[in-house]
């Protein structure tokens, strides 16, 4: 099966370590499959797993070492609840399709739904790591701070519109000098859900993400090794 | 020298699996491992509901889908973040030496791999555990949840240290 396909979309699958037997037997029964996230567009780690979109009508869960799966039956790809989500966005930008055609890609528009979503993530994230913060050691902290600062560069994008990038990609725009710390604290604080849900999420993300410490974004900034690269 | 290694590792895997209990106490706030009358006060927290329906125009989804059952999804970030304060714990208390110097926070597989060795079946089990509460996109199937927590207790129970029979 794999012999079908072009030479691109073959390597990226051979290079990812994913169990091919696996990908194999998905891509037989599929009607259309997409490589997305950071194999998609070249920026990944030697740990990146293989994000791959499969649309079949045969719906099954799939958990594999080194493959992450995203299976929808050919009716909710065409569903409003799938063209409004960040991950439809994310692929119908970034993707690589292995076979099928691309038909639900035009149609793809980011729902507010999406962006709750996202503010939901924020959300858990700000009171889980921030309910045990004390207890986390310095190597963990600094792991939640980069995931909430990719956590609000997404919601950031998704805000505009705009479909979000492979984490890589991410990680790379905030190192440029149009980005701070500053910036996406002020997008966290002053953002209406921060306000309109729970006093202590303030706090939270005070405690998670001060201002006070300039050297923040750098510890933020630590996001670009491979191995804190992609999710 | 290796004998040191080994009391040093058995003292470490002691100390995991009581760990690992705490991180199984956390599956409660999804409601997963409570008795049923705890069950019944949890809020549960981050459910997203999905449709399984299609078709669904705006004006469809007005009030009327309360006889639908509903699937759930949620955010696991509260199990992942009890996870990371476990094997936070092991390193503010000297029990991993070897990640001492680490740059980047480890894995519970990588921990494992260090107290079990490369080769242990147990590292299969520990990374299935972390993939199903890793979800995907940020939410987990509430029986990926169901299944995790139950892949943990197995692992807290073949890590333990054996009662003395009475």
């Amino acid at each position: 099966m794999l012999a079908n396909m072009n030479r691109l979309v073959v390597n990226i699958i051979h290079e990812s370590g994913c169990d091919r037997r696996a990908v194999n037997e998905l891509i037989a029964e599929a009607v259309e499959v997409v490589v997305f996230g950071s194999r998609a567009v070249g920026a990944h780690g030697s740990s990146s797993d293989l994000d791959l979109l499969v649309i079949t009508p045969y719906k099954r869960r799939v958990i594999s070492h080194g493959l992450d799966c995203v299976l929808l039956n050919p009716e909710e790809a065409e569903n409003a609840f799938w063209l409004g989500s960040e991950l439809a966005s994310h692929i119908a930008k970034y993707g690589l399709w292995v076979s099928g055609r691309d038909d639900w890609k035009s149609k793809v528009r980011i729902s507010d739904r999406a962006i709750i979503r996202k503010q939901d993530r924020i959300s858990s994230i700000l009171r889980s790591a921030a309910q045990r913060w004390q207890r986390l050691h310095p190597l963990f902290q600094t792991k939640y701070r980069i995931t909430l600062r990719r956590e609000l560069q997404r919601l950031n994008l998704l805000v505009r519109g705009m479909p979000v990038p492979p984490t890589p990609i991410l990680d790379a725009e905030w190192n440029t000098p149009v980005h701070s710390g500053q910036d996406l604290f002020a997008l966290a604080s002053d953002h209406y859900f921060l306000e309109s849900r729970h006093a202590e999420l303030a706090y939270a993300l005070e405690t998670v993400w001060p201002t006070s410490v300039d050297s923040q974004r750098e510890a933020v900034t630590a996001g670009r090794s491979p191995h804190m690269g992609c999710s | 020298m290796k004998s040191k290694e080994k009391k040093q590792n058995r003292k470490a895997i002691k100390r995991l699996a009581e760990l690992l209990v705490d991180v199984k106490d956390s599956f409660g706030w999804y409601g997963i491992g409570l008795s049923t009358d705890e069950a019944g006060e949890v809020e549960q927290p981050g459910a997203a509901q999905v449709e399984e329906d299609d078709n669904e125009e705006e004006e469809e989804d007005e009030e009327d889908d309360e006889e639908e059952t509903p699937q759930y999804y949620f955010d696991p970030a509260d199990v992942q973040v009890a996870v990371d304060e476990a094997i936070s714990t092991l390193m503010k208390e000297g029990l991993l030496p070897e990640f001492s110097r680490a740059k980047n926070a480890p894995k519970l597989s990588d921990i494992f791999s260090v107290l079990f060795g490369d080769r242990s079946e147990i590292n299969g089990e520990i990374r299935y555990f972390e993939k199903l509460i890793r979800g995907y996109r940020d939410e987990a199937h509430i029986d990926d949840l169901n299944e995790a927590y139950g892949t943990l207790q197995s692992i807290i129970e073949k890590i333990s240290p054996k009662k003395a029979k009475a």
